[in-house]
């Protein structure tokens, strides 16, 4: 069976359950659309547009400040604030260890940035 | 949904600004010297004349490096406690490469990093010659007039 002919049989599988339909859960199904459609019709329109709207959206004070959107804002706020803090404590971490090492190790400091003892082992290498 | 996300990103973009903005009075730096506790001042002893002049990030730094002190063998003890001093005198830049370079030092094979302290001991070894030279030709040089 090939992609086609396995689409058709899906779509007219599909086709008979939709003329099988109970007529009660009919009945529901369109009630529910309706009254999806009536709740959708209740929000004010805005009053409130901000100059985001000629930039091609438009976002209102009803829409915007409700709980999933001030939900969405507050757990972004968390994650840049753990971000960031997770970031510096890994950054300062690792400098005190690296400091720790340099200045604890078998060449004093010096040796890392005197540029004479660069040239000095570049000589010394010819 | 997308046009939410939009509206939060924008949002957040005018908020961060406008809160660094904001007049604060700039916090001192943390910890003072006498907030440290008397083993973390034993070991930062070199630095304390020039605590007052560390930002808060270089304090806490110095203070787990002082926290680390007691695994640290005695020789590297001492290296730390003789070279910290000079090291905060660094300019940001010296210490940056300083950093950069000792890291890929420490990738090399053991036995070439063996070989560059040799070769650091045989440049001081050099330098003090050189020093030596220099001294004893400008005392001829007094002798003869």
């Amino acid at each position: 069976m090939n992609e086609h002919e396995l689409a058709r049989k899906i779509v007219q599988r599909l086709n008979g359950g939709l003329d099988h339909i109970k007529q009660g859960t009919l009945y529901r199904l369109q009630t529910a659309r309706q009254a999806a459609l009536d709740r959708c019709r209740e929000v004010p329109q805005p009053a409130f547009n901000p100059a985001l709207a000629g930039a091609g959206f438009s976002v209102s004070r009803g829409r915007f400040f409700n709980a999933r959107n001030l939900i969405a804002m507050g757990l972004l706020m968390l994650s840049l604030i753990g971000i960031t803090y997770w970031q510096y404590v890994v950054q300062s971490n690792d400098i005190a260890e690296i400091d720790a090492s340099l200045l604890t190790g078998d060449l004093p400091f010096n040796a890392y940035i005197d540029s004479n003892f660069e040239a000095w082992l570049k000589r010394s290498s010819q | 949904m997308v046009k939410t996300l939009v509206a939060i990103a924008l949002c957040l973009c005018v908020a961060a600004p406008a809160g660094a903005a904001a007049p604060a009075a700039p916090k001192p730096p943390k910890p003072e010297w006498s907030e440290l506790t008397p083993a973390q001042q034993k070991v930062l002893e070199p630095l304390k004349e020039d605590w007052t002049s560390l930002d808060t990030v270089r304090r806490k730094k110095w203070v787990k490096v002082a926290d680390r002190y007691p695994k640290m063998k005695p020789e590297q003890q001492q290296r730390l406690q003789a070279q910290m001093k000079e090291w905060v005198r660094l300019s940001p830049e010296q210490r940056r490469a300083a950093r950069e370079k000792f890291l890929a030092i420490k990738k090399l094979p053991p036995e070439k990093r063996a070989q560059l302290k040799a070769q650091w001991d045989l440049y001081q070894q050099s330098l003090a010659a050189k020093s030596d030279t220099t001294t004893a030709d400008e005392a001829s040089a007094v002798g003869t007039h």
